[in-house]
């Protein structure tokens, strides 16, 4: 374990100072392993360049750039600015109206693009402006937007959950079922965490302008076709209709088809949004590449065991073992992304997740678990000192401090950990619509 | 990338622009390859058995014809977490990006090896796709070639910078 230790240390030390982190997982990897294999680099190039082809290469793992582009097709084509409109339509004219329709067109972004970064982006340049024109607090509308986009690797279509589906060899329709609750219940949690804000700060969020009945309904019309493209793939997904794969790339093509018919997408979008798709999914990959090559020298150095044994040794309760895996997610998130999290983590906790006696029938652990993990992912992702979703909104709005954002997102980061809780300590509540429709 | 008139950074931004429209042909082609698929299977009543090896083999040259991008454009995912007391010295932090842009050559002519290493054992095995039972070595040869092309272009971009440029996926606290 000390060798391992000492990797660590190092790929923080090459993260740190600016070493891309595929590359960074890559070379510990592969010096980790050739130093505690007896061929050495011989043998630690052969893992490594298996695990990089057998990746690149998965047909399973084309799912994950067909839903990218879907994600892409819909940022490219404006989809958001409706959404977030008929959101503030329905909402804007109660207290914090403007937050809560913010959370509201994340849910929708998250419905249809799978990430979290992506929708805190997207979200931030629609929905910021018209905070700022109603003089919310600047603090809490970036913290609205950086926690309103962690719904987007919840609730299915996501990547984060295509990712540990496909690591755990767990049943991605299936998790994309079990995404869903949880998914609206995080958005009811974060409507509930901002009525709490307006009641202590009301001048933080004032109402917005109020729409009629008629204005509202046909507001509608601009949404139906993203609602009817997240059930076509979601009903094909689920009703077996197609694989995961398949409903990535129907996904796309609808997403594209809407881009047409709305008249927002031309040749010069479309390229641009193919090959926008094309650098992201090189982008996660290369950090999977890498992930999947350290994960041969946590295992060569027999760390999983290790990690059972102390456990074992600890003589906690199952669920204080739960517990002590969540905080590592949360303590790992603030300096590791997501995939890279899902990665890593996949192979050594989803073994500890198995020998657990934990009230869930064996065969919906993995899914249960699966759900557990993107949970504590998303709470990372708004979690200092590196939370990534606090940092792309940093970057779009300069004027507004680090900290200011932090203390803008303190309501929903209570919120995260209640949620988190909820999902814990309440397995049936994850896997209901699982079992419902299996 | 910024523009750059010179000869070389004229090339290196054709050869960029290239990869990137390969890439989008590449992802463009998996998004058909899957509708086409369905609809031979439920409409003509008649799946297509190549799918599943031409997505596989789609995926690499979507892959790995955008890593050489991702690197020239220095948008791999970073976390510049210890990066905030070198930008106090520029010395020293030109060093320190200058090291980072040795170590990224380094690394993708590492994979690119890796990847001629796999090459040249599938060739010695004959090892062929699950269903239509192609040879697999002409792609994996033709993905270590794109990584080594990326390599090279990094090394003349790195060259030409200097130091001068960091990283573009960086997240800067």
């Amino acid at each position: 374990m000390i060798e391992l230790a000492i990797g660590i240390v190092v790929l923080l030390l090459l993260a740190g100072i600016g070493f891309p982190l595929g590359f960074s997982l890559l070379a510990v990897g592969s010096v980790g392993f050739a130093l505690n294999h007896p061929r050495g680099f011989d043998a630690a190039m052969t893992v490594a360049g298996q695990q990089i082809l057998e990746l690149s290469t998965s047909y399973q793992f084309a799912v994950l750039p067909l839903f990218m582009l879907m994600g892409v097709f819909v940022t490219k084509s404006g989809i958001a600015d409706n959404m977030y409109d008929v959101a503030s339509k329905w909402l804007g004219q109660l207290r914090g109206g403007l937050a809560l329709s913010t959370v509201a067109a994340c849910g929708g972004m998250a419905a249809i693009s799978g990430s979290s970064m992506a929708t805190a982006a997207t979200m931030t340049k629609v929905a910021v402006p018209a905070m700022r024109r109603y003089r919310y607090d600047d603090a809490f509308s970036a913290g609205t937007v950086a926690a309103g986009g962690t719904i987007g690797i919840l609730i299915p279509p996501s990547g984060a959950l295509i990712i540990y589906g496909l690591l755990s060899e767990t049943d991605i329709a299936r998790l994309f079922m079990a995404g869903l609750i949880p998914g609206i219940i995080s958005i009811l949690f974060y409507i509930v965490a901002i009525q709490v804000v307006c009641l202590i700060k009301p001048v933080w969020a004032p109402r917005g302008d109020r729409t009629s009945w008629r204005e509202k309904l046909i507001s509608l019309k601009d949404i139906w076709s993203i609602v009817a493209l997240f059930a076509l793939i979601m009903g094909g997904i689920f009703f077996g209709v197609f694989t995961a794969s398949e409903g990535g790339g129907i996904g796309a093509g609808g997403a594209l088809l809407i881009a047409i018919m709305r008249r927002r997408m031309n040749v010069k979008i479309f390229f641009e949004s193919l090959a926008e798709a094309a650098k992201l999914t090189a982008t996660v990959f290369s950090v999977g590449f890498g992930a999947l090559t350290l994960n041969q020298f946590v295992n060569i150095v027999g760390a999983p065991q290790e990690i059972l044994q102390f456990i074992g040794e600890l003589g906690l309760s199952p669920w204080g073992v739960v517990g002590v895996i969540l905080v590592c997610f949360v303590i790992l998130g603030t300096v590791i992304d997501g995939p890279a999290m899902i990665f890593l983590t996949v192979p050594i906790f989803v073994p500890v997740i198995d020998g657990l006696a934990l009230p869930i029938e064996p065969d919906l652990k993995h899914i249960w678990w699966g759900i557990i993990m993107v949970v504590a992912v998303e709470v990372s992702f708004i979690t200092p000192p590196i939370g990534m979703n606090v940092f792309v909104i940093k970057s779009m709005l300069p004027d507004v401090s680090l900290g200011q954002i932090y203390r803008g997102i303190t309501a929903f980061f209570i919120a995260d950990l209640l949620r988190l809780a909820l999902f814990v300590s309440s397995p049936g509540l994850v896997l209901w619509l699982v079992k419902k429709l299996s | 990338m910024e523009a750059d008139q010179s000869a070389v950074g004229r090339a290196l931004s054709r050869i960029t622009r290239l990869l990137s429209h390969v890439a989008a042909v590449g992802i463009f082609m998996l998004m058909a390859l899957v509708f086409v698929s369905v609809f031979f299977r439920y409409v003509l009543n008649s799946p297509i058995l190549a799918t599943e090896d031409m997505m596989a083999t789609l995926l690499g040259i979507t892959i790995f014809t955008a890593v050489p991008q991702v690197t020239l454009g220095r948008s791999h995912i970073t976390v510049e977490l210890f990066v905030a007391p070198f930008r106090k010295f520029p010395v020293l932090d030109r060093l320190r990006k200058i090291l980072i842009d040795l170590g990224v050559i380094a690394m993708t002519l590492y994979m690119s090896y890796l990847m001629l290493l796999q090459a040249s054992r599938q060739f010695d095995r004959e090892t062929e796709s699950l269903v239509m039972e192609w040879p697999l070595w002409p792609a994996t040869a033709a993905f270590a070639t794109l990584l080594l092309i990326g390599g090279i272009l990094f090394a003349v971009r790195a060259l030409r910078d200097r130091g001068n440029q960091g990283s573009g996926g960086g997240i800067d606290i």
